[in-house]
């Protein structure tokens, strides 16, 4: 196959469902539904094909570093700056490519059955379309600034689908949140990315790693700090790390599909794909890798600890998906930034699946989202329950489904680093990303047994009724439930003889750090792989004893011991972290707006500005006055003007 | 006798195209039907503008001087030919409708347009002071009729003799001014003049005499009084293409002849800061009178004179050939000439017959039953504004900037202030259309004028193109400035 023909087509990938959001968005009440799932869906369908092709045509390569591109011309030349727009297809991007537009394919459909009854329907696939359009311009640009521009663009679309129930103020706000959170992170980027245009005079991925290769004393190690902790910061925004994660949750205001493919599957991985772009910079600044693990670790850690108490469904999910995220950004500070992609790979695909799952229990029993009113679905609802299982158990991480791949992975990279720096930090990190994984276990299992197990708690009738979805959600389960048991397999450990492919076929086009003398004994990888399958088995069946086996259990616990009803207490309320914001942020800054409103704007700026406003339009009423309609008036002034014209030449030079 | 080579054809080729389309549409006129529409007129001017299109796009490239150095095809003219040749096109797509509802629908009328367009094609290439002259004639006479061309409004008529009788003062001004040059230099051919030492009273009166003669054409304040009433009285689609193509092909030959035959330090340094005069009081009195208006076609008058001032902002901050000033109107003159087109191409599609849509209190609610139409005024009247991302954002940034790295602050300052209070009477319409209930009613009922609305579509794609990609067009200007010699 021809490889340039490939390269030509990858404006498509974007442009194909940037179309399909045109027609929906410009004539989507004059078209009908059915045409508009229909186009709705072909354009992701299309930018996948394509994608596709440029998998098969960097195969053909033999450089693992080849890539296909496609200049889109000068797009901005202001003095130095000059930024080219382009769009670049490697061994990374591809990855990512493939992820956002198959699995967005799959979710596209599934909403086309989800959102059947909703008056918005064309408006909704508007949106999903721009997002998925803006989210490949994210992953394909070859530049920082390219890359700003659908890191927007998908915080806009996040925003508009957040807030999709317009009409309920809750969930406006709640996409309101999620901007304004993500306005601090992003402008740590914006500043990390002037930061690095001042100091490398470019934003090209690839001239920025010319540069930084070939500069004679290389980046100061207090700029590539600087740099890449304000990209950092921009990451914590859009992948809801903390401090910046509060906005996630609410998130989940929105349709069930938006939280599965923006919120779970794709846009929120796009701070971990900024790092491993940026990795060749990242690895400049080993304090700043630290940090990276740091909060991973923690946000692994506390995230799963805010899930195991959740009630609503989807909160259980949304903290699952911020500890998850927590993990790859552990493996990214661990500098094993493959390790870290093909988490959010597998991620992508059972979290996808989990939310998608979760849809259809919300679906079938009529926008029932809480827990503690399911119970005893899974005979109700066969192909959800088992949609919802093998997500679980890629969730907490048991073989052979493929969370347990690649979260082994990053859990081993931490004890290479441990291994590699000989600081013992790292082990700390290890242990907090082993307890993470029994809190995942734990969630995990509670949300089956109280959704799925046991008798039902909720309404009668509507457990009666309840039935599993239509063919077109049914399809995607199923399809996302075969990817979720097998991708791990992309990856199979060379413990067991396998080769780890997805990891070495991320090699060239992530940083690699230098390898310490000598290799982790095998001892080292059984001892990983049997805690971490140690924590997933004992957490799930931990969670199985106490909802399942002894449902009465956890209250008798925590009325017996208070200790436990306070860490119940901290663990539903979320460490009151929303708390300590709106008392210490939200509310002082609301103070300082007030009274630089009521003070500063009315009195003064107003006062000001309307005081000058009129001055003008007296002036303009006089001015008129001039214009009399007369012509031999008009006459003069010209024969005056050319007086002071003459007068000024022939007298004053 | 200079040999009438191919050399002199190719560069008469832009002119003559618009020429014999006039021609031919004199000719086709007695041959049509009274009662039908006269499409063949409308095919037969769009046909030769789009020749006289592409003789500019083939002339484009290295200078060529012809007819004994009176005419010049180099990028300089081209570029804003370009501009003269699109606002032609697009007023003839809007007639198509438009002089049908006005009962213009008539020979005269397309090939009046024509002959026009023919006399700015010339004097955005003449080369020197006598070609200047014929080429403002040229195009001034056939805007005079034009301007009165709905003879049974008595405001046309009206607008058209007052045009007439201050424009045949003015052009005694330039004729003047013409003579007394060549009386001090023995020459009038532009790149000669500049031979000469600038510092003789006698060169320098006709120079202040030529000012005037070029202030009125482009509207410049003291010698704008006439804009104003001309705008309001000619027929909407008329006024667009005045205010349109007579300033860019103004502001092509005003440019050239301070460039070409007085671009010298000394000469530039003596009228400097009597275009600084101008400037300023263009933008103050343009400004605040336009705040006054209530009639939209006398607000964009108003507006227009406001910015002549900001394009002779960068006229003053030129810097000669080597600065980026007279790029700079290059691009502002060209951006200014497309969304000043638009907004009467509007007011065009949305009269009724006989009947101008002219208040700007009649917009109230447009939005609603006119959502194209309301869509594109506001996206002309933004860029008017200068707001981004649209081209008069660009083009303003780019004057401003060019004033203010040569030295000229108090202009900057000044034409920024001016800028925003334009902002107020730029968005009041745009509140109305979209935050009012409607008051007049709508000819929603007519048939779609699809000529007219891709003419509209065609202006508001230009400007988000030159607002958001202007690099091309940027470079280009410079290029055409650097051309010049």
């Amino acid at each position: 196959m021809d490889l340039t023909s490939v390269a030509s087509a990858l404006p498509w990938i974007p442009l194909l469902p940037f179309l399909g959001f045109l027609i929906n968005g410009c004539c989507g009440t004059r078209i009908s539904r059915r045409a508009a799932g229909w186009i709705a869906c072909l354009g992701p369908l299309g930018a996948f094909l394509i994608a596709y092709l440029g998998l098969l045509a960097l195969a053909q390569e033999q450089s693992p570093r080849a890539f296909l591109e496609c200049s889109l011309g000068d797009w901005i030349s202001v003095g130095d700056l000059v930024v080219r727009a382009g769009l670049r297809l490697d061994r990374l991007s591809v990855v990512m490519a493939l992820v956002v537009t198959g699995v967005g394919s799959l979710i596209h459909v599934y909403s086309v059955g989800y959102m059947s009854h909703d008056k918005g329907f064309t408006r909704y696939f508007a949106y999903l379309n721009l997002f998925l359009s803006m989210m490949c311009i994210l992953v394909l640009a070859d530049n920082l600034v390219l890359m700003f521009v659908g890191w927007e663009g998908v915080g806009l679309c996040s925003y508009l689908l957040i807030g999709f129930w317009y009409e309920d103020p809750a969930k406006a706000s709640a996409g309101k949140k999620a901007f304004i959170v993500n306005r601090i992170g992003d402008f740590g980027f914006i500043l990390g990315i002037f930061l690095i245009f001042v100091t490398c005079g470019t934003v090209d991925f690839a001239e920025l790693f010319r540069w930084l290769a070939s500069a004679r004393e290389g980046l100061p190690a207090g700029v590539a700090f600087a740099a890449t902790m304000l990209l950092f910061l921009g990451a914590t925004g859009k992948s809801a790390q903390i401090p910046l994660y509060v906005w996630l949750p609410d998130a989940m205001a929105g349709p069930t599909p938006v939280s599965a493919l923006i919120h779970a599957a794709t846009m929120v991985t796009a701070g971990v794909y900024m790092v491993a772009r940026l990795s060749f910079l990242f690895v400049l600044a080993p304090t700043t890798l630290l940090v990276i693990a740091a909060v991973g670790g923690l946000t692994a850690l506390v995230a799963g600890f805010y899930a195991l108490t959740q009630n609503d469904i989807k909160k259980v999910l949304a903290y699952s998906t911020i500890s998850q995220l927590g993990y790859m950004f552990l493996g990214a500070g661990a500098a094993a930034f493959g390790a870290s992609i093909f988490h959010l790979f597998t991620h992508a695909f059972f979290k996808a699946l989990l939310f998608l799952g979760a849809g259809a229990v919300i679906h079938a029993l009529h926008d029932e989202q809480d827990l503690r009113r399911m119970g005893g679905l899974g005979k109700k609802l066969p192909l959800t329950c088992a949609a919802m299982v093998v997500g679980s158990l890629a969730l907490a991480g048991i073989p052979p489904f493929a969370g347990f791949f690649s979260k082994d992975l990053i859990l081993l990279s931490l004890l290479e680093a441990a291994h590699r720096t000989g600081q013992p930090v790292w082990y700390l990190l290890w242990a907090m990303g082993l307890v993470g994984a029994l809190l995942t276990a734990f969630y995990s299992m509670r949300l089956i047994a109280m959704a799925f197990l046991g008798a039902p708690r909720g309404d009668a009738e509507a457990h009666e009724a309840a039935e599993d979805p239509p063919v077109s959600m049914g399809a995607p389960l199923i399809a996302l439930i075969f990817c979720s048991a097998l991708v791990g397999l992309f990856s199979w450990p060379k413990l067991f003889g396998g080769f780890e492919r997805f990891i070495h076929y991320l090699d060239w086009v992530t940083a690699q750090v230098p390898a310490a003398p000598g290799e982790l004994g095998h001892g080292v990888e059984w001892l990983n792989l049997c805690a971490s399958v140690g924590m997933g088995v004992a957490g799930m069946a931990a969670a199985y004893f106490l909802y399942v086996v002894a449902p009465a259990r956890p209250r008798e616990l925590v009325r017996a011991s208070p200790a436990l009803g306070r860490l119940y207490e901290l663990s539903l309320n979320k460490l009151y972290v929303d708390e300590y914001y709106d008392r210490w942020i939200v509310k002082p800054l609301q103070a300082a707006a007030n009274y630089a409103w009521e003070i500063f704007d009315v009195l003064i700026v107003d006062g000001f500005v309307n005081g000058v406003a009129a001055w003008v339009l007296d002036l303009a009423a006089s001015a008129r006055k001039l214009q009399t309609g007369v012509v031999s008036y008009y006459a003069i002034s010209l024969l005056l003007g050319g007086i002071a014209l003459l007068g000024y030449f022939v007298l004053w030079v | 006798m200079p040999d009438i080579g191919s050399a002199e054809l190719r560069v008469l080729l832009p002119v003559l195209a618009p020429l014999l389309g006039a021609l031919a549409v004199l000719l086709t006129d007695p041959y049509l039907d009274k009662g039908r529409p006269k499409l063949p007129l409308v095919y037969i001017a769009l046909g030769s503008l789009m020749a006289a299109w592409a003789a500019l796009g083939f002339l484009w490239g290295d200078r060529v001087v012809a007819w004994s150095g009176a005419l010049a095809a180099d990028r300089f003219g081209l570029y804003l030919g370009f501009a003269i040749a699109t606002a032609a096109g697009l007023t003839v797509l809007s007639s198509a409708g438009y002089a049908r509802k006005m009962g213009v629908d008539c020979g005269e009328y397309y090939s009046l347009l024509l002959l026009a367009t023919a006399g700015m094609l010339l004097l955005a290439m003449a080369n020197d002071l006598l070609m200047v002259f014929l080429g403002i004639e040229t195009m001034s006479i056939a805007v005079y009729c034009l301007a009165g061309i709905t003879r049974e409004r008595p405001r046309s008529v009206e607008a058209a003799m007052k045009y007439f009788l201050l424009g045949a003062f003015a052009t005694g001004f330039l004729l003047y001014g013409i003579a007394l040059i060549y009386g001090a230099t023995g020459e009038v051919r532009l790149e000669r003049i500049a031979h000469h030492a600038a510092n003789r009273p006698l060169l320098l009166a006709g120079l202040g005499f030529l000012l005037v003669g070029f202030g009125f054409k482009v509207g410049a304040v003291p010698f704008h009084m006439w804009a104003p009433d001309a705008y309001e009285g000619a027929p909407a689609a008329v006024t667009g293409f005045m205010a349109a193509g007579v300033k860019a092909a103004g502001f092509a030959a005003f440019l050239r002849v301070l460039l070409t035959a007085f671009g010298g330090e000394a000469a530039a340094a003596a009228w400097a800061p009597a275009l600084w005069m101008l400037a300023a009081l263009s933008m103050i009195v343009g400004t605040l009178s336009a705040l006054a208006q209530t009639n939209l076609k006398r607000m964009l008058a108003w507006s227009s004179v406001a910015h002549t001032g900001y394009a002779l902002v960068g006229v003053v901050g030129g810097g000669g050939v080597a600065g980026n000033g007279s790029a700079a109107v290059l691009f502002y003159v060209l951006t200014y000439s497309v969304m000043t087109l638009g907004p009467f191409l509007v007011i065009a599609l949305l009269s009724r017959a006989g009947e101008e849509f002219e208040q700007i209190d009649d917009l109230a609610g447009l939005a609603r039953r006119r959502p194209v139409a309301a869509a594109a005024l506001s996206l002309f009247l933004l860029s008017l504004a200068g707001i981004p991302p649209t081209a008069g954002f660009m083009g303003k940034l780019f004057v401003f900037r060019a004033a203010i790295d040569s030295g000229w602050l108090g202009l900057g300052v000044i034409g920024i202030l001016a800028t925003l209070v334009s902002v107020y009477y730029y968005l009041r319409p745009i509140v109305l259309m979209y935050m009012r209930e409607p008051r007049a009613e709508f000819n929603a009922s007519e048939p779609t004028d699809w000529a007219s609305h891709f003419a509209i579509g065609v202006a508001a794609l230009a400007l988000l193109l030159l607002g958001v990609l202007p690099s091309d067009a940027i470079a280009a200007s410079l290029e055409s400035v650097r051309g010049l010699w």
